[in-house]
């Protein structure tokens, strides 16, 4: 079933039609928080934030087609006000360095030496976990663009209407963000390319 | 900087939402320019690094369900979506209506058909038959006058007889105990003084008796 006839249903008074809405998009939309944010708690409390927001005030969204672009924005802003308070620190990038300057191999050697690696985590966690901190290393304005586009397949007109910025400024971000995390991915020989595939 | 313009369009191009006229342009720039040709193998290798992470299922069960609400609470919700300025307009208009509708005369009076209607003129509409003229008015502010005036005089001659019968007991009093006073002070001095002169004698006597005893002595 469609979302916007779900959306009729919920407004005349059908809530069970709300939480397959909820189904639905709870996961895109967590992980898209989670990535913009990088904790996995705080996400979890966003996506809750972002759902009652959406309930409470679905019966005012106009357009109906544009729910899931309406439901990113509420999930961004929820989070950038989140980011707001935490006024997190930007970790330098050099933060895997060794004590002598030299670039450390230490990233990409505890992804690959299961030795190295925590307790309990798989190679594709850690995979998981150095692209997060990667990610976190960037502006969040740029951060934003790369999970819409990489990771939900926004197209830069959409992306452009969630953000409310013209079409150029998105594309732009997405260049610079992308070169940021080549050279953070470079810096941790994390950019080879045979590396995905030794999942 | 002739690549900086190329940089959206290696945007465009990646995720392939480029047009066909603008694929054309870029690949002839690709074909003349290492940097952009770096710049597009080291993008794809970095989207595909990037997308080796998993979504994660966020392990929760949102569920909303339907709460009855109260007709107060329905109230109350609807009240907060009207925005303040309508609210007022609505309530002075109401408030208006209210007032004119309250203040409003109707009269049949010869056959002619009346109405008046004002805001705020409703307690100060007075019956003609309770109008007074301007003489009346003076006589009675007069009459008040009068009245007052002699009050005050009564007043005041009660009040003065009063108080010289209360000034004539006082001095009464006081010369009462003026006289009682003299009278001691009097008895006392006369005592006093017939007393001094009995000494007096007494002392002179003693003398009288010595020079005599001196002279027999010098003899």
């Amino acid at each position: 079933m469609k979302d916007e006839i779900l959306i009729k249903k919920f407004i005349s008074g059908n809530v069970s039609a709300f939480n397959t809405l909820v189904w639905r998009w709870q996961k895109p939309i967590y992980n898209f928080i989670y990535r913009y944010i990088g904790d996995e708690d705080i996400a979890k409390d966003i996506l809750q934030q972002t759902f009652i927001r959406a309930y409470k005030s679905l019966s005012k969204l106009k357009d109906h087609s544009k729910f899931s672009t309406w439901l990113f924005q509420i999930a961004l802003n929820q989070s950038k006000t989140e980011l707001m308070k935490k006024k997190r620190t930007m970790v330098s990038i050099d933060e895997f360095h060794d004590d002598d300057g030299s670039a450390s191999k230490r990233p990409k050697q505890v992804l690959i030496d299961p030795d190295l690696r925590p307790e309990h985590t798989s190679y594709n966690e850690n995979l998981s976990n150095l692209l997060k901190d990667a990610l976190q290393h960037i502006p969040s304005d740029q951060r934003v663009v790369i999970v819409m586009k990489e990771y939900h397949g926004l197209k830069f007109t959409e992306i452009s209407e969630i953000l409310r910025e013209p079409i150029n400024t998105v594309k732009s971000r997405m260049y610079y963000g992308l070169n940021s995390l080549r050279k953070i991915l470079q810096k941790w020989d994390l950019d080879k390319e045979d590396l995905v595939y030794e999942m | 900087m002739k690549c900086e313009k190329y940089k959206i369009m290696l945007m465009d191009y990646i995720y392939d939402e480029i047009s066909n006229e603008d694929k054309k342009q870029f690949e002839l720039h690709l074909e003349d320019c290492d940097s952009c040709k770096a710049d597009l193998k080291a993008f794809k290798t970095t989207s595909n690094v990037l997308n080796a992470w998993e979504d994660k299922d966020p392990d929760l069960n949102l569920t909303f369900s339907s709460n009855s609400k109260s007709w107060f609470s329905d109230f109350f919700e609807t009240f907060k979506t009207i925005k303040l300025a309508r609210g007022l307009a609505y309530t002075f208009g109401f408030i208006l209506i209210f007032l004119s509708l309250s203040n409003m005369k109707i009269q049949i009076q010869d056959g002619n058909f009346s109405m008046e209607m004002g805001l705020f003129n409703l307690n100060s509409r007075v019956d003609t038959d309770l109008y007074v003229t301007k003489t009346e008015l003076e006589s009675a502010k007069m009459e008040n006058l009068a009245l007052v005036t002699k009050m005050l005089t009564d007043y005041s001659e009660k009040d003065r007889i009063q108080t010289v019968a209360l000034l004539d007991n006082y001095y009464n009093s006081v010369e009462k105990d003026r006289n009682k006073e003299m009278k001691l002070v009097t008895n006392a001095l006369e005592h006093i003084y017939s007393d001094t002169e009995q000494r007096f004698n007494k002392t002179e006597k003693a003398m009288n008796d010595l020079v005599r005893y001196v002279n027999y002595q010098n003899k």
